[in-house]
C-alpha cells in the first residue's frame, strides 16, 4: 500500500472522520481516539485482529500493563489424572489400605453415577514409589511414573490445592478452559487472541495439538477450543498430524501456487471495493484471513518439518517423537510454535479417565507424556522461551481416594474428584520450585491455600498482562470476561 | 365496567395539544379544495349555486380553530425552538382569516374571495414554519443537495488513503482527536433536528459545544467524566418504549456502538483540563478539551501544556501531534511488513517489536524502526538476517531493555557494537553463531542482567571466563537435564491397619508389572508391556491399548497363556 508523504495529517483526520467510520470503532475506539490512552492502546495487535476487537468490544487490544509472559503452553490431561498417584503424596495411605474411607472426610459428597450404587468406599493407597527431588524449597514429591518431569522440580510451581464445580468430563474441561461450565463461551486462547492479536501474521494464533491416549478415552469436543461469542478468527485452529497438518489449506490438485495468487488477488479486488463501499471490518479481516491461509500455506510445512532439529535436542524427546501426532512430536512442535510467537498452543493428552485398572493405565500414560513435557521445559528454558512462556499441566479434576470397582494389592480404580486436585505450572513468571497448598491425609479436601480455577485463569491472565476484570466482551447485554464474576490473582505463584 | 378514573387524572390540555400534527392537515386540505373549487369555478365562469362549497366552509370554520388552539395548547406544554412562535402567530392569523372567509361566505360578502386568496396565501410560510418544526427546514432539499455535493467530495473515493484504510485498522490510522467534531457526527445525525440551532425542545440544543454544555430546561445534560450521571446517556441508554427514550421511538434510533462511544466521549471530558472547556471560546471548541495525548515521548509535559493553554487564552493548541501521525505511519508500514507492535501496557508509551513473521532484508532496521525507536522496549529479531550497520542501530535505541537475536541466520554473527546498548537487561543469543569476542561484548553491556548462550558455539571454558568477568549477571549456557532424586521412598508396602499381623509380602512396584505372558490373548500377537491388566491375581499383558477393553468384557473367553508355553 502506498503511504502518500503528502497528505496533509490536519486533512487526513477530517476525512478520517466521518460519521460511520468514527462509530464504527465503538467506544473505546473513541477512547483512543480521544488519546486518552496512551499510544499503547493505539496499537491494536496486527491488522486483521486489533480492529475488530476494538469493534466489537469495546476493547482496544493489547495488554493493561506490562506483560511478565507473552505466549501459552497449556499440556491438557483429559480424563483427570490421578493427582493420588502422581503428584500428591500421601505416604500415611499405605497403612490404610483396603480401610472404609471416613464419613468426615467425604462429608457426604456427591458421586458420580458410576460410585454412587458402590456398597462401600475402600482407601486405595497408591501403588507407585515416590521420590523427592530437589527444588527451591525442601523438595517435591513425585510419582516414580514421572521420574523425568521430577527432575525438573526446580522449574515446577506445583499447586496441590486445585479446586473446580463439576464432576463430570464436559462440563469439567469447558470450565477449565472458559470459565463456565456451559458451553458457549470463548476458550482461553480465544481471550489471548482476542485480547493481544497475533505475534506471528504467518501463523494461528491459537493452535491445538491432539494426542491419542492409551488409557480410558472420553470424547474431546472441538468447542473446547471455540471462540464462542468472540469472532471466529479467535478459535483454535487444529493441527494435525500427517499429509495435511491444516485441513483445506493446501491448494487442490490442479491448481498450482500461482493460480492462487491470481485467484486471492481477483478475490481481493472485489473484497477492496466491498470494503471501500462500506467501511465493515470484517470484509478487510476477511481479505487478512484469506492472505493469512496462503501464507500458511508456506509457514506450516516448515513448521512441521523437524528435519532442521538436531540429533541431541531429538533425543531429548524421547524416541516418540519422530511419530507424528505422538506427545513427544506435539511438545516439540509446541516448543516451535511458541518459538514463532504463537500465543496459545493448547496440547491435549487424553486418556487419563482411570476408573479401572489405573495402575498399568496410569504407568503407560505417564510413559507418554513424562520424557517429552520434560524435554520440552528443558529445551524451552535454555532458548530463554521458559522465561516468557507459561506451561500448564492440568486434567480437569483429581480422582478419588478410594477405590472404583474391586481393590486389590495391584488393582485398583479410581472415580472423578473436583474438590481437590494437583496441577503445575512453569516459566512465565510464576515461581520456581515451590509446592503450593496441601490436602488432607485422604487426598479428598483441601486443607491450605485453595486455588479454584478462576484463580488460575486470574493469575495467568496477570501474569499475561491483563487484569482479568477488564479483559471483557460485551455480548446479549452484558459484559463477560473469562474469569465470570469471580477470581482472584494468587500472588503466592508469582515470583 | 370500564373504569372511568383515568378520565380524572389524565392531562387534558397535553391530549389536546398532541392531536395537533392530526387536526392540522384538516383545515389545509379543506382550504386547498375550496380554492380548487373556486378556481375551477371562475375558470369554468359557473356561477350557479354549488352544495360542495358551503360544505367545505363549514367544515373549514370548525376544524381551524381546531387545529389553532391545539396548536396554542402544545406550545403551552412542550418547549420547542426559536421558529415555533412564528408559526404561532401565523396560525392563528390563519385561523382568524378562515373563520373570516367562513363568515364572508355565509353572508355573500364580496369580501370572500379576496379572504380566500389571502388565507391559501399564509397558508403556505404557516405551514413551511410548521413543517421545518417537525422535520428539519432541509427536508425536502435534502435529497437535491445531497446529489449536488456527492459529485465532488467523495471521502470514501479510492486513493492512497482508502486504500491503506482498507486493510488497515482504523484505530491505529486515526490521529487524536479531543474535541466537539468527535461527536458532532452523531448529535447532527441523531439531535439537531429537534435540539439544533434552529430548534431547542425542552431548550436542549446539541449542535455546538457550548450549548451542550448549556443543557436544556432541566438543567445539564452532561457531566464531564460521568457518561453514567449524564442525562443525554441516559435519555440514549433507555429502552425503546421507555417514554424518556430518545430520540422519540420514531425517529432513527442510533446503534448501541454509537452510545457507547458517546459516553466514552464523556467519559474523557472528566481528564484533566477538560474543566476549561465550560469556559471555552465563543463557537464552543473549548482549546483545552485537549486530554492528554499519545505524547511521542513521555507523556508528562502534555498536561500542564493544555491547562496553561487554556488559562491564557492562547489558540488553541494542535491536539494531533505531527509526530504521532508519523509513528502511526510507520507502525502501519511495520505491520504491512507483518512486523508485530504491541504496546506494554495502556498507560505506557513503550513498545514490543517482533519480526518473526517479517521477511524483511539485512540493513533494514534502522529506516523501519526510526519514527518509533525512543519507545521500543522489547525487539524480537529472532532468525532475522541483519547487517552490522543493524547491530550498531541497535545499541542506539535508548530504551533497549530485552533484545532477542535467536537463531540468526548468520553463522557468525558480530554483536560487538551491542557493548554500547544503554538499558539492555536481556539478551538472548541462542542458537546464533557468534564472531570471536564475543564474550567480551557480552561482558561489556553494563546493564545487562540476563544472557542466553545455549547453541552459540561457545565453550564452556569462556562462559566460566564471562561468569567471572559478570559473576552478577545470571548466563545460561546450558540447562541441565532432570535431577536425580534426593531421596527414593521404599519399597510400597500396603498394610491394613487392622491386620498389620498379616501384613502381604512388598510389592516391587516397579516390577510388579511385567505380564506374565508374552502372546496378548485377545489378538494372538506379541505383548507390549506397556499394556498390562492385573486379572486374579496375575499380571496379563496385550499388544494394545484395545484389547484389555475386549478382555474385560468376558474374561472366561479368552485364554491366557504364561510365557514359555
Amino acid at each position: 500500500m502506498t503511504n502518500d508523504e503528502h497528505l496533509d495529517p490536519i486533512d487526513e483526520r477530517r476525512r478520517l472522520l466521518t460519521r460511520r467510520r468514527f462509530f464504527g470503532l465503538g467506544a473505546a475506539g473513541v477512547g483512543g481516539l480521544l488519546g486518552q490512552a496512551a499510544l499503547g492502546s493505539l496499537l491494536t495487535g496486527g491488522s486483521a485482529s486489533g480492529s475488530t476487537a476494538a469493534n466489537s468490544s469495546g476493547l482496544a487490544a493489547g495488554p493493561h500493563f506490562r506483560p511478565k509472559a507473552k505466549r501459552v503452553i497449556y499440556l491438557h490431561m483429559e480424563g483427570g489424572p490421578s493427582h493420588l498417584d502422581l503428584w500428591d503424596y500421601k505416604p500415611g495411605l499405605r497403612t490404610r489400605f483396603d480401610e472404609d474411607l471416613p464419613d468426615s472426610i467425604r462429608k457426604g459428597q456427591r458421586l458420580t453415577t458410576m460410585t454412587s450404587g458402590q456398597s462401600r468406599f475402600p482407601v486405595a493407597p497408591s501403588m507407585f514409589r515416590f521420590s523427592r527431588y530437589p527444588n527451591e524449597q525442601d523438595g517435591a514429591w513425585v510419582s516414580e511414573v514421572m521420574p523425568h518431569t521430577g527432575g525438573m522440580a526446580r522449574e515446577l510451581c506445583i499447586v496441590r490445592s486445585m479446586h473446580t464445580d463439576a464432576i463430570n468430563h464436559e462440563p469439567a474441561i469447558t470450565f477449565f478452559q472458559t470459565g463456565s461450565q456451559q458451553p458457549g463461551r470463548p476458550s482461553f486462547g480465544s481471550w489471548m487472541s482476542y485480547g493481544l492479536g497475533s505475534a506471528n501474521e504467518n501463523l494461528p494464533t491459537f493452535v491445538v495439538l491432539i494426542t491419542q491416549g492409551i488409557g480410558n478415552m472420553q470424547a474431546l469436543s472441538e468447542r473446547f477450543w471455540g471462540s464462542g461469542f468472540l469472532d471466529g478468527r479467535h478459535q483454535g485452529c487444529k493441527i494435525r498430524s500427517g499429509n495435511n497438518p491444516v485441513l483445506y489449506l493446501s491448494d487442490p490438485d490442479g491448481v498450482e501456487r500461482d493460480d492462487r495468487r491470481r485467484m486471492l488477488d481477483a478475490v481481493a479486488a472485489l473484497n477492496q471495493q466491498e470494503a471501500e463501499r462500506t467501511l465493515d471490518p470484517e470484509v478487510s479481516t476477511r481479505l487478512a484471513q484469506y492472505e493469512m491461509a496462503y501464507r500458511m500455506q508456506m509457514s506450516v510445512p516448515e513448521l512441521v518439518d523437524f528435519s532442521d532439529e538436531d540429533p541431541h535436542t531429538l533425543e531429548m524427546y524421547g524416541p516418540e517423537v519422530s511419530k507424528p501426532g505422538s506427545f513427544a512430536a506435539n511438545c516439540l512442535l509446541a516448543r516451535r510454535l511458541a518459538e514463532r510467537g504463537v500465543r496459545f498452543i493448547q496440547l491435549y493428552m487424553r486418556g487419563w479417565d482411570a476408573h479401572g485398572n489405573l495402575p498399568s493405565e496410569l504407568r503407560s500414560q505417564a510413559g507418554a507424556v513424562d520424557q517429552p513435557q520434560a524435554a520440552l521445559l528443558r529445551d524451552l528454558a535454555r532458548r530463554g522461551l521458559l522465561e516468557d512462556t507459561i506451561v500448564l499441566w492440568a486434567g480437569e479434576f483429581g480422582r478419588t481416594v478410594y477405590s472404583q470397582g474391586t481393590l486389590t494389592q495391584t488393582n485398583y480404580g479410581r472415580d472423578h474428584h473436583p474438590r481437590a486436585f494437583s496441577l503445575w505450572l512453569a516459566g512465565g513468571g510464576f515461581q520456581r520450585g515451590i509446592v503450593h497448598g496441601a490436602t488432607d491425609d485422604y487426598g479428598y479436601n483441601i486443607v491450605r491455600d485453595p486455588v479454584s480455577v478462576h484463580d488460575l485463569h486470574a493469575t495467568m491472565l496477570n501474569q499475561l498482562g491483563f487484569d482479568h476484570e477488564r479483559l471483557t466482551h460485551r455480548t446479549l447485554g452484558r459484559d463477560y470476561r473469562l474469569t465470570d464474576v469471580a477470581g482472584r490473582v494468587v500472588p503466592e505463584l508469582l515470583a | 365496567m370500564i373504569d372511568l378514573s383515568i378520565f380524572e387524572s389524565v392531562d387534558w390540555a397535553a391530549a389536546v395539544a398532541r392531536l395537533h400534527p392530526v387536526v392540522l392537515h384538516l383545515p389545509v386540505g379543506l382550504l386547498v379544495a375550496l380554492a380548487c373549487v373556486e378556481l375551477w369555478r371562475l375558470v369554468r365562469r359557473r356561477r350557479e349555486p354549488d352544495g360542495s362549497r358551503a360544505v367545505l366552509v363549514f367544515l373549514l370554520a370548525v376544524t381551524a380553530p381546531m387545529a389553532a388552539v391545539s396548536g396554542w395548547l402544545l406550545h403551552e406544554t412542550e418547549s420547542y425552538g426559536a421558529g415555533v412562535e412564528w408559526h404561532e402567530y401565523l396560525g392563528i392569523a390563519l385561523m382568524v382569516l378562515c373563520l373570516g372567509t367562513g363568515l364572508a361566505f355565509w353572508r355573500g360578502s364580496r369580501g370572500y374571495a379576496w379572504l380566500l386568496a389571502l388565507s391559501v396565501g399564509l397558508l403556505l410560510p404557516t405551514a413551511h414554519l410548521g413543517g421545518s418544526l417537525t422535520h428539519g427546514d432541509d427536508f425536502l432539499t435534502e435529497p437535491w443537495t445531497e446529489a449536488l455535493e456527492g459529485a465532488d467530495a467523495d471521502p470514501q473515493a479510492s486513493g492512497p488513503l482508502a486504500d491503506s484504510l482498507a486493510t488497515d485498522c482504523w484505530i491505529e490510522v486515526a490521529p487524536v482527536s479531543h474535541d466537539f467534531d468527535a461527536v458532532a457526527p452523531f448529535f447532527d445525525s441523531y439531535c439537531t433536528r429537534c435540539h439544533g440551532e434552529r430548534k431547542q425542545k425542552g431548550g436542549l440544543a446539541l449542535h455546538d459545544m457550548a450549548s451542550l454544555l448549556a443543557g436544556g430546561e432541566d438543567g445539564p445534560v452532561v457531566l464531564a467524566g460521568d457518561p453514567a450521571g449524564s442525562p443525554l446517556v441516559r435519555h440514549l441508554r433507555l429502552p425503546l418504549e421507555d417514554d424518556d427514550h430518545m430520540p422519540p421511538a420514531e425517529k432513527a434510533q442510533p446503534t448501541a456502538q454509537e452510545i457507547e462511544a458517546v459516553a466514552a466521549w464523556i467519559g474523557t471530558l472528566g481528564a484533566p483540563g477538560a474543566e476549561a472547556v465550560v469556559t471555552g471560546d465563543a463557537d464552543g471548541r473549548a482549546a483545552a478539551l485537549a486530554v492528554p495525548t499519545a505524547a511521542p515521548s513521555i507523556a508528562e509535559p502534555q498536561v500542564a501544556e493544555s491547562t496553561s493553554a487554556a488559562s491564557t487564552d492562547e489558540p488553541a493548541t494542535p491536539s494531533i501531534e505531527p509526530n504521532a501521525i508519523e509513528r502511526s505511519a510507520s507502525i502501519r508500514n511495520l505491520r504491512e511488513l507483518l512486523v508485530h507492535v504491541e504496546g506494554l501496557g495502556r498507560d505506557s508509551d513503550d513498545l514490543a517489536v517482533d519480526f518473526t513473521a517479517a521477511t524483511i532484508e539485512p540493513g533494514q532496521i534502522a529506516e523501519l524502526l526510526d519514527s518509533i525507536a525512543s519507545s521500543v522496549v522489547e525487539l524480537n529479531l529472532s532468525a532475522t538476517p541483519l547487517a552490522p550497520a543493524d547491530l550498531e542501530y541497535l545499541a542506539r535505541i535508548p530504551r533497549l531493555e530485552r533484545l532477542d537475536l535467536r537463531r540468526s541466520p548468520d553463522p557468525s554473527t558480530d554483536i560487538g557494537p551491542l557493548a554500547n546498548c544503554p538499558a539492555l537487561t536481556l539478551l538472548n543469543l541462542s542458537g546464533t553463531g557468534l564472531a570471536p569476542g564475543a564474550v567480551d561484548s557480552v561482558a561489556s553491556i553494563a546493564s545487562l542482567e540476563t544472557a542466553y548462550l545455549w547453541g552459540c558455539g561457545l565453550d564452556e571454558s569462556e562462559l566460566q571466563r564471562l561468569a567471572a568477568l559478570r559473576p552478577a549477571v545470571r548466563i545460561v549456557g546450558s540447562v541441565d537435564g532432570p535431577d536425580a532424586p534426593r531421596e527414593v521412598e521404599p519399597d510400597v508396602v500396603f498394610v491394613r491397619a487392622d491386620v498389620a499381623a498379616e501384613a502381604p509380602p512388598a510389592i516391587a512396584s516397579t516390577t510388579s508389572l511385567a505380564p506374565i505372558n508374552d502372546i496378548c490373548p485377545v489378538s494372538g500377537t506379541p505383548v507390549d508391556p506397556r499394556f498390562t491388566i492385573a486379572h486374579e491375581g496375575r499380571v496379563v499383558g496385550f499388544c494394545c491399548s484395545n484389547c484389555p477393553k475386549t478382555f474385560w468384557d468376558d474374561p472366561s473367553r479368552f485364554e491366557v497363556l504364561p510365557a514359555g508355553n
